[in-house]
Formats: C-alpha cells, sequence, structure tokens
C-alpha cells in the first residue's frame, strides 16, 4: 500500500475535525430549511408540493452530510486521499491517450494531402488551361465529395441530407459547365493560331492583304468551319451531355430545397401547381373527348 | 521568311483610311438609330376568328377577288413566330399570296406557359388543329381545304393530313423535317442522345430562351459575331437597320414549346426516326403516310442547315399520293420566306400549283365564305 503523502503533516485529525464541525452546522442549516419549507406549504405559498429550488437544496444538504460523514473517519479519509494521489498519474495517461489519438487523426489528413495530388490528372502548368476545370472536377469527387455523402444524424437529417446534395451538385455543376465553356473557346483559340500560319504563308508568297477586312474575312470563315467540324465531335456531345445533364440535377437539388423552405409559407409550390395543372389539363381533355362524342351522335 | 513587300506606311494609311471611313459610319450611324425607325413586323390585316386557350386563328383580309376555292390553312412550327410570313411589305408571303387570290388563314400557337407543360403531340394535332379545320370547314360551308405546312408545322400537318386525309384537299410542305435519320444537319446529331426525360422532367417546358441559344450555337461565328459586323457596318443605312432589327424581332421571338410534346418529338421522331417509317403514335391512332392520298407538293432548301434536304426528299416516295412534286431552292431554311429573290420562285410556284389542284374554283365575294 502506497504512503499516503499528508500522513506526515498529521493532516488527518485536523481535517476529519473540520469535516464534522462542517457537517454539524449545515445539518442544523437544512433543519431549519425544512422547517420554512413546511410552514410555507400550510400557508399555500409554494402551492406545488416539491418545487425544484428547495427540493434541490435538500438533495444537495442530504449528499453533503453523506459525505462529510464518510470524510469524518479517519480510516476512510486515509483511503481517500490515497487514492488523489493516484490522480496525477492517471491524468497523464488520459492525457496521453488523448494526444495520441489526434496526432493520428492529423498524421492522416496529412497522408491525404499529400497523396491528393496524385488522384488527379496531370496538374502541371503546361496543360493547365486546357484541364483546369476537369483536373478539378476529378479531385474534388474523388476527395472532397465524400464528405458530403456522411449520411447525418438527428431529427434534421433529412434536410442536411439534402443541403449536402445540393452543394455537391452545385460543385459538380459548375465544374461541368466552366469545362463546358472552355471547350466552347478552344475553336476561337484555334482559329487565332490558324490565321497567323496562313499570314505567314501569304508572306512567304508575297500575297499580303493591306485590307484589314480581308484578314477577318478568313479569320471568320476559319472559324465558322472550325465550329461546324467542333460541333461533331465525340469529345464535345460529351461534354454538352454532361453539362445539360449536371445542370438539371442541380435545379432538381435546389428545387427540393426551395419548396421544403416554402412549405411553412402560405403559397403554393411549383409541385402543387404542376399536380393542379396536370389534373385541369386532363379534365378538358375529357370535356372536349365528350363534346365531340356527343357531337357525333347528334350527326 | 522574306520580307513583306507590303510597307508599313501603306498599312498605317490603310488602317487610317478605314477608321475614318469607319467614323464617318458612326455619325451617320447615330442619326439613324435615333430617328424614327419603323421596324414593326406582321402589318398585314386579320381578323382572328376563333381560339381555344392560347391558340388562335388567324384570318387575313382577301386583296380584292378570291381566286382559289377553298381556302389555304398555314400552320407555322411550335418554335419561333408565325409572323415570319409577314416580316415587312415586299417581303411577305402572306401578301404575296393574297395578292394572287388565295385566301389565308394561319394558326397562331401563342406562348405556351407551364399551364401548358402537359399538351401533347396529340392535343395540337387532334385537338387544336382539328378544331380550327372543322371552324374553317364550316365557316367556308366545304368539306375539305388546302393545307401548307411550315418546318414542324409541316410535320403536323403530315401527321394531320395521314389521319384525316378526307377534310384536306392538298399538301404543302415546307422545310418540313420528314426523315430524322440524317447526319448532314447539327441538330440531329445534338439530338441523337439526348437525355430528353431528364430535361422535360426537370424544366417541363422548353424555354424559348434555350432554343434562342442552342440556334445561335448552331453558327456562333456567323450569328454571335459576323452578322453584327455587318450590321456595324451598315449603320448609316436607314432601311437597312430596320430589316435588319426587324429579324433580330422575329428571331429571338421564341416561345416555350410544351414538355410533353417536346418529349415525343425528340423521341419519336429525332431518336427512333418513326414518322418516315409509319410507326409513329399519336393519340393512340399510327400515322401512316400511305394514308396521304390528296396531291404533296413539297419544297425545302438547298442549304437548309437546320432541315437538310436529307430529312425532306424522302417524303413523296413515302406517302400513298401519286401526284407529288419536290421542289428544292437554293437557299437555306429562312431563306425560302424571306428573301425577297425566293419568294419570286416560291410564292408563284405554291399559286401556280394551289390553281391547278383546285381547277373547280370559281371567283367568289371578297369574304370568300360563300358556298360552293
Amino acid at each position: 500500500m502506497k504512503q499516503n503523502p499528508f500522513s506526515n503533516l498529521g493532516v488527518d485529525p485536523m481535517v476529519a475535525g473540520w469535516m464534522k464541525a462542517a457537517s454539524v452546522s449545515l445539518g442544523e442549516f437544512g433543519k431549519q430549511w425544512q422547517q420554512f419549507n413546511q410552514s410555507s406549504n400550510q400557508s399555500g405559498t409554494n402551492s406545488k408540493k416539491g418545487t425544484t429550488g428547495p427540493d434541490s437544496l435538500e438533495a444537495l444538504l442530504k449528499t453533503w452530510r453523506m459525505v462529510s460523514s464518510t470524510f469524518s473517519h479517519p480510516d476512510a479519509f486515509n483511503s481517500q486521499v490515497s487514492g488523489l494521489g493516484e490522480l496525477p498519474s492517471v491524468m497523464m495517461k488520459f492525457a496521453q491517450d488523448q494526444l495520441e489519438g489526434f496526432s493520428n487523426v492529423q498524421q492522416q489528413m496529412l497522408d491525404k494531402i499529400k497523396n491528393s495530388g496524385s488522384t488527379g490528372l496531370p496538374l502541371n502548368f503546361g496543360m493547365l488551361d486546357k484541364h483546369f476545370f476537369s483536373g478539378w472536377k476529378t479531385f474534388y469527387q474523388q476527395e472532397l465529395s465524400q464528405y458530403l455523402h456522411i449520411p447525418q444524424l438527428g431529427l434534421n437529417r433529412f434536410h442536411q441530407e439534402k443541403l449536402h446534395q445540393l452543394l455537391d451538385s452545385f460543385n459538380l455543376m459548375q465544374s461541368t459547365v466552366g469545362e463546358f465553356i472552355a471547350v466552347l473557346f478552344q475553336p476561337v483559340e484555334r482559329s487565332f493560331k490558324s490565321l497567323q500560319d496562313k499570314y505567314l504563308e501569304l508572306a512567304e508568297k508575297n500575297e499580303l492583304s493591306d485590307n484589314a477586312k480581308d484578314y477577318y474575312q478568313m479569320w471568320i470563315q476559319i472559324l465558322e468551319k472550325d465550329y461546324a467540324s467542333f460541333f461533331k465531335t465525340p469529345e464535345y456531345l460529351e461534354i454538352l451531355g454532361k453539362s445539360l445533364k449536371a445542370m438539371a440535377e442541380f435545379k432538381v437539388k435546389r428545387d427540393e430545397i426551395i419548396q421544403d423552405l416554402m412549405a411553412d409559407l402560405p403559397i403554393p409550390t411549383e409541385k402543387e401547381m404542376n399536380e393542379l395543372y396536370k389534373e385541369v389539363y386532363r379534365l378538358k381533355k375529357r370535356v372536349r373527348d365528350l363534346e365531340k362524342k356527343d357531337a357525333g351522335k347528334q350527326q | 521568311m522574306s520580307q513583306s513587300k507590303i510597307s508599313i506606311d501603306h498599312i498605317l494609311a490603310k488602317l487610317a483610311e478605314d477608321s475614318k471611313a469607319t467614323r464617318s459610319i458612326l455619325e451617320k450611324g447615330q442619326e439613324v438609330l435615333l430617328d424614327e425607325l419603323d421596324t414593326s413586323i406582321a402589318k398585314t390585316p386579320y381578323d382572328v376568328v376563333w381560339e381555344e386557350d392560347r391558340v388562335k386563328l388567324k384570318h387575313y383580309r382577301p386583296l380584292g377577288t378570291v381566286k382559289v376555292k377553298k381556302p389555304l390553312l398555314i400552320v407555322y412550327a411550335l418554335i419561333n413566330r408565325e409572323t415570319m410570313l409577314d416580316l415587312q411589305p415586299g417581303r411577305s408571303v402572306i401578301q404575296s399570296l393574297l395578292k394572287e387570290g388565295i385566301d389565308i388563314y394561319m394558326i397562331d400557337w401563342g406562348y405556351p406557359t407551364r399551364m401548358d407543360r402537359f399538351l401533347t403531340i396529340d392535343d395540337h394535332v387532334n385537338g387544336y388543329l382539328d378544331n380550327a379545320i372543322d371552324f374553317v370547314l364550316a365557316r367556308h360551308r366545304t368539306d375539305s381545304l388546302n393545307l401548307m405546312g411550315v418546318c414542324m408545322g409541316g410535320s403536323f400537318s403530315l401527321m394531320y393530313s395521314a389521319l384525316h386525309p378526307r377534310k384536306i384537299k392538298s399538301l404543302i410542305t415546307t422545310v418540313t423535317p420528314s426523315n430524322f435519320d440524317t447526319d448532314q444537319g447539327l441538330l440531329h446529331q445534338w439530338t441523337r442522345n439526348l437525355d430528353v426525360d431528364a430535361i422535360v422532367d426537370t424544366y417541363g417546358n422548353l424555354s424559348g430562351d434555350a432554343l434562342n441559344f442552342i440556334f445561335l450555337l448552331l453558327n456562333p461565328a456567323r450569328l454571335m459575331i459576323d452578322k453584327y459586323i455587318g450590321f456595324v457596318e451598315h449603320l448609316d443605312n436607314k432601311e437597312f437597320v430596320e430589316n435588319f432589327i426587324r429579324m433580330e424581332k422575329w428571331i429571338f421571338d421564341s416561345p416555350d414549346v410544351p414538355g410533353e410534346t417536346y418529349r415525343q418529338f425528340i423521341k419519336d421522331c429525332y431518336q427512333k426516326n418513326l414518322l418516315i417509317k409509319s410507326e409513329m403514335e399519336v393519340g393512340g391512332q399510327r400515322v401512316e403516310l400511305d394514308k396521304i392520298t390528296m396531291p404533296l407538293l413539297n419544297i425545302y432548301g438547298k442549304y437548309d442547315h437546320l432541315v437538310p434536304p436529307e430529312a425532306c426528299e424522302k417524303l413523296t416516295a413515302a406517302v400513298g399520293s401519286e401526284d407529288t412534286e419536290d421542289v428544292c431552292l437554293d437557299t437555306g431554311h429562312i431563306g425560302i420566306y424571306v428573301s425577297s429573290k425566293c419568294q419570286k420562285e416560291f410564292v408563284p410556284k405554291i399559286v401556280s400549283w394551289l390553281k391547278e389542284k383546285n381547277l373547280d374554283a370559281v371567283t367568289t365575294s371578297a369574304t370568300g365564305t360563300d358556298a360552293n
């Protein structure tokens, strides 16, 4: 058994004596409080029996009486104090575990960041202008999007999940449409390069024109031809389809959130109006068909 | 590389000359733009004689004696507006036909709203179009009329004529797509793998703004850049500016297309090409092109990038009629109607053909509504 660190100081009898005195005085206070409580109950000022304030105080006093009577015995006090001696090492172990756990998480995050570049497209600066949006989209889908798919908990879980889906679809839409716009400008870049080559060719042959309009016409024809062939390519058709799909998905998610918000307001939602329109359409069609049948019978 | 033989002085002098000319154009152009401009379109007088929901039937007031007994009903597309046929005096198909004694009705499909998103091709063909035709037949106390379709309106006219052949005396299709299995047009390629269900389920109607953007994308170099460079170059020419603005007014006046109509048109026509195969169903009825037994005049444009010749030229072989004629004009999709040169070919051809197919024509009063 470990030595009580306080035993040499002669603290035991002093603490025991103090605890006993405190217990007696608080016991007296508790008795007086009880008397006060009972008299006020009789007079009706505390109409509800067992109101929170006095009950809590009584419970507190009882607990203190129990603790102080425990500590007033020297043996009990000794065992408690020796237990206290263990406290620093327990706390140290606790802190150590916490620190280890935290540093593990941090290490995981650092490893993730370190490896994130390897999952995307080549991010060298030479290809950055061509693959910026597609590279960002790949990085987003593989590294960040997963956090928005973590299942949510609690009362608001559905709304929280819808919000995350909206954010996810917004990010994807933005990067896809950005890619589409970047792709749309590729023929313009190519046309300028083609014009430069054509200019050099004409210069070689000494056939340069002194009229700026001729160069403009050249450029427009090059651009027109490039777009006409470019719009038929699988690359363009693919990005067109992806952009339309991403925009539609974003609109669906956005409208869901808006309709949830509007549900509390006295405004009909688009979904409700569509249901109404469909009903009206069906009714009108039925009436017309009946009118035609009736007209046919009369003839 | 050998040195250029054009001196820098010469180039700079030319640029200075050009900028002086441009400045002069811009100064005069400012006066033109701030002056009163006549940019109104669709000025030929008409009366709205029938309405159902947003759809109206216009009857154009005859100019003199009506020379063809049976009236001509023009069915325009759901895309853009029928005002293109009456763009301006001197370039109005409607006025030219009226002057030749044709009694003209035209359907105005109106501006669809969200409420119209569930309207199908059946509602347009067997609903509005059939009711409009019944009205005209009753008004003229006749059992058939002449039908002319423009673009998608021509496709609707084909479907109607196949389903109700007895009501149609003769059929004219202009720049009408009937065969969609072609790679000649960009629209055909873009729509082939289009997820139309996602678009209609998400957006409902196909918005007019989206349509405008799609059509600009067909040739962005010419339609978004060169066109406006040309406008600036002729800014000092008041007549040019007025005509240009009229065209701009029409071209960007795009109604929405009802979602369910759009869905079926893309799926059944552009993707499955059912119309030319006589496999398309409208309102539960099969559209069989061999039921089209009335005379057919099929006009299309050689340089049409929206409805290429390949999309039109198979029609006359697919219908049941033995009295058919193909006319291919050296122009594009809209040029047939707005080019003054083409109108000199297009309108007389229609008039002579109608007169030939309506040989029992008698002169009638100005209203053209007397009995046979």
